[in-house]
């Protein structure tokens, strides 16, 4: 057990890798009533090509997130969400672009919930029966996402900008492609990915981290070595569309733009370019930037406009979306502002100023145990150690963040998708 | 945690949470009206109006630029419907004094939540007039956006109907039309009025001390003008024999809601709530209710089904993503669950759970400050002390006799079904 103190941050982090190869993380919270256990998984929906043993795989859109659904049946009809009911736990769990992870949130018998949180996720149970009637249920939730236009603006962006990376297709994949899954593919992919080689558990709550490795170390199983992922031709720059229309049910047109970058390396590298894109976002158009002052007195966007910076494997972009009577002014303006910001270079105080925001609501993060959860694993899965975000900050320098401003937000990189109102409301 | 109700000033209350298990401290500033038609959207549109300028920060660049130089606080409008009582105010949040290397951060947020609030930008009498057109349009667009969300549009929809001759069927942020005809300074003259004749209901939580935080405020509150008498906010509880009213409407969407309005004479203050809670939890919330496991895993029926209760206003809602062609037999089927409950037809495991499921989510409570900022002032509105760990105590005790007579409480009233518009 290694013990990692981060006197600044007020955090203590314990750490161990168990003989079966699973990563393990404890945070301990002393005075708090509720223990989060996070077990998550590097596979999500952009794992859809990969090889094991040489032996290569492509599978359906949608099996990450099918899988998450399926994995709380147990066998004789059992489900771990009534066990875990049993001994007062909340499970859940969700599937991202490139993580599926299962977590509990728990007062009580912390080792009892745990204990079923590890077992269910370490014992694959498929048939037939229950694939064909989760097929019902998944294309109600696909149909569902089809309604949303949150979800979808940026679905349509992520198709419109890439030309052949996974991130195009939406997580949960369409009603045609889940209907080809089956529970051999579903097999096949739980023995590919959820080897524990290729996952990490976090535990963060008013426990005592020895008593979680022992008890870890006594349930999870070995594992095979980690697949390995196909994401296809390295992306062009160049967006494969520029543009992307729809109409829908909205009341007012909503828009996101992405501005495609080069792709973050392993480790640090990762989370210092998600810094410097960050930060750039928050330079260009962040809440205090004149830009964004500018656009929201014109009534060309309002307090739910975000920019901010993605970063998976294979991609990454620079986006920007909310509502606009007129988003093409906004791109427009955003365009400007950025070869403004180039030509004149950033300002040392606001740059120190930005800085200390991020690095602040960084620190608050924190308080959310489901984000420190979330963030280690995801961190960890990019080869990067989260709770190094400070000297990251720290590193980081105006150069870079102009450097990367005047490469990525130009009109040749730019994307837009955008959703208008099917008709004119009175 | 220590925690304690103080009244600053005559009607002026203080929610006071001391910890230092958090990085992050907060604060609300709330002032109750009664929930109205005509005002709930001039009342919602005054908080994001003052957020465009004060006599500290002059314009929102400058407010921004402020909350990043304090390490990246934020400050946000805050508006809350708990029955027929609306709370119109302020939320911040921001990092602890003791992570903040140079400069403390707690009392300039509470400088700036003073000036925000009592020394808003004027022209001429009132509000600057471009701050207010602007965030009005905001307002505007806002409340058109409400159909964007087809769950939450059917279930206020569903509201609306059925307490169509009751406060409760205004919205939290209330209806576009009322926007019309507003200026500068009649709206000024409302946030005046306001101010001075509501009860106000202040919540803290942080690492201050009790001297700290109530010498702050009382800083601040001084300037606020004070009325003698203050405006009545209540909840009228209806409960009336009628037949069950079915509504439709039809729109271009691909999945069908069902939303479903049921009363009961059952409120917070009645001691039969804790027992309508496990209730609410055995029929519809969380993943072991009757709902979520016999009408979406087991039948398929739908992609969600869940209950929720208005503790102040006796109401339940239920609400249903499904299938056009499978509105009757989804309506049937929730309306069956309800009916076994009613009956007595609950297993001892479906008890248990649900209560596990409400004592844990009370006992998690105080390690989330939203969700003991919002308890606090509904306990307030509500009238009632205890906290969440009594409702947990509460709800240690609940019997399923209880149970099933509060189901038996429950009346169905109406019956929203949003379908796809006929090609």
């Amino acid at each position: 057990m290694i013990e990692k103190p981060y006197p600044h941050l007020g955090e203590r982090v314990y750490e161990a890798r168990l003989s079966s190869g699973l990563l393990t993380r404890v945070v301990p919270k002393p005075g708090f009533a509720k223990t989060y256990a996070f077990l998550a998984v590097d596979y999500g929906s952009i794992d859809t090509r990969f090889s094991v043993n040489g032996v290569s795989h492509v599978t359906p859109e949608g099996v990450a997130h099918f899988l998450e659904h399926k994995m709380f049946d147990m066998p004789n009809d059992g489900n771990a969400m009534y066990q875990f009911s049993e001994v007062g736990g909340s499970p859940n769990a969700f599937t991202s672009y490139d993580i599926t992870a299962y977590y509990v949130e728990c007062t009580d018998h912390v080792a009892e919930n745990l204990k079923i949180l590890l077992e269910f996720v370490y014992t694959p149970y498929f048939t037939a029966e229950s694939v064909d009637k989760e097929q019902g249920i998944i294309a109600q939730e696909i149909r569902m996402y089809e309604d949303s236009a949150d979800s979808r603006v940026y679905e349509n962006l992520f198709a419109a900008a890439f030309a052949s990376h996974p991130i195009r297709n939406s997580i949960a994949g369409t009603v045609e492609s889940i209907g080809q899954i089956t529970d051999q593919t579903l097999y096949d992919c739980y023995r590919a990915f959820y080897t524990p080689a290729n996952m990490m558990l976090c535990v963060v709550g008013d426990v005592d981290p020895q008593t979680v490795f022992d008890l870890a170390e006594k349930i999870v199983p070995k594992g095979e070595a980690a697949p390995v992922r196909d994401y296809g031709e390295p992306e062009r720059m160049v967006p494969a569309n520029k543009r992307v229309e729809k109409k829908m049910e909205v009341s007012m047109p909503m828009f996101a733009m992405g501005f495609k970058t080069e792709p973050a390396g392993c480790g640090a590298d990762a989370m210092r370019q998600e810094i410097i894109g960050e930060l750039a976002a928050e330079i260009l158009v962040g809440e205090s930037s004149d830009l964004y002052t500018k656009l929201y007195e014109k009534n060309l966007i309002d307090s739910d406009f975000s920019a901010g910076y993605e970063g998976l494997k294979g991609v990454s972009m620079l986006t920007a979306g909310g509502d606009s009577c007129d988003p093409d002014a906004v791109m427009e303006a955003v365009l400007r502002e950025s070869e403004r910001i180039c030509a004149n270079g950033v300002d040392d105080s606001l740059f120190l100023r930005l800085k200390r925001s991020a690095l602040g609501r960084r620190t608050r993060g924190l308080d959310s145990f489901e984000s420190v959860c979330y963030r280690m694993c995801a961190y960890h899965f990019e080869g990067a150690d989260f709770f190094s975000f400070p000297e990251r900050f720290r590193e980081v320098e105006q150069e870079q963040v102009a450097e990367f401003l005047r490469r990525t937000v130009r009109e040749e990189r730019a994307a837009m998708s955008v959703i208008y109102p099917k008709q004119e409301r009175k | 945690m220590h925690t304690e109700r103080l009244e600053l000033m005559p009607g002026v209350w203080l929610n006071f949470a001391q910890t230092d298990r958090f990085k992050t401290g907060c604060f609300s500033f709330n002032l109750l009206r009664p929930l109205a038609e005509a005002d709930a959207a001039p009342n919602a549109l005054l908080p994001s109006v003052l957020l465009r300028g004060c006599r500290l920060c002059p314009d929102m660049q400058a407010i921004s630029q402020r909350l990043d130089t304090l390490y990246g606080a934020s400050i946000g409008t805050l508006i809350r419907k708990k029955g027929e009582v609306q709370t119109v105010g302020l939320f911040a949040d921001f990092l602890e004094d003791r992570y903040a290397e140079s400069e403390p951060v707690f009392l300039q947020m509470v400088q700036l939540l003073g000036s925000l609030l009592f020394e808003p930008c004027m022209e001429q009498g009132g509000f600057v007039r471009e701050f207010l057109e602007g965030e009005r349009l905001n307002l505007a667009n806002t409340l058109d956006a409400r159909m964007n969300d087809m769950r939450s549009y059917a279930t206020a929809q569903m509201l609306k109907a059925m307490c169509r001759d009751e406060a409760y069927a205004t919205a939290r942020l209330g209806e576009k039309y009322t926007l019309e005809g507003l200026n500068g300074e009649t709206m000024y003259r409302r946030w005046q009025d306001m101010l001075a004749s509501s009860q106000v209901e202040l919540f803290y939580m942080g690492q201050q001390t009790k001297e700290a935080v109530t010498d702050g405020l009382l800083g601040i509150l001084e300037s606020m003008p004070r009325a003698r008498e203050l405006a009545e906010v209540k909840t009228e509880v209806v409960c009336h024999d009628r037949p069950v009213q079915y509504v439709q409407e039809e729109m271009d969407v691909t999945q069908g809601k069902l939303a479903l309005g049921l009363r009961t004479e059952i409120t917070a203050s009645d001691p039969r709530y804790p027992a309508l809670m496990v209730l609410n939890a055995v029929f519809g919330a969380g993943m072991t209710s009757k709902l979520f496991v016999k009408i979406r895993e087991e039948q398929s029926l739908c992609y969600f089904a869940n209950s929720g209760l208005d503790k102040f206003k006796g109401v339940m809602s239920v609400s249903s993503g499904i299938e056009f062609d499978k509105y009757q037999i989804a309506l049937d089927g929730i309306l069956h669950q309800l009916e076994l409950c009613k009956q007595g037809q609950i297993t001892e495991q479906e008890l248990e759970s649900a209560r596990g499921y409400l004592i844990s989510a009370s006992r998690t409570g105080r390690d989330n400050p939203v969700r003991l900022d919002d308890y606090a002032i509904g306990q307030a509105i509500a009238g009632l002390d205890g906290t969440m760990d009594d409702l947990a105590v509460k709800l240690q005790s609940v019997t399923m006799q209880q149970v099933v007579e509060a189901a038996n409480t429950l009346r169905l009233d109406t019956v929203y079904f949003l379908k796809g518009a006929e090609a």
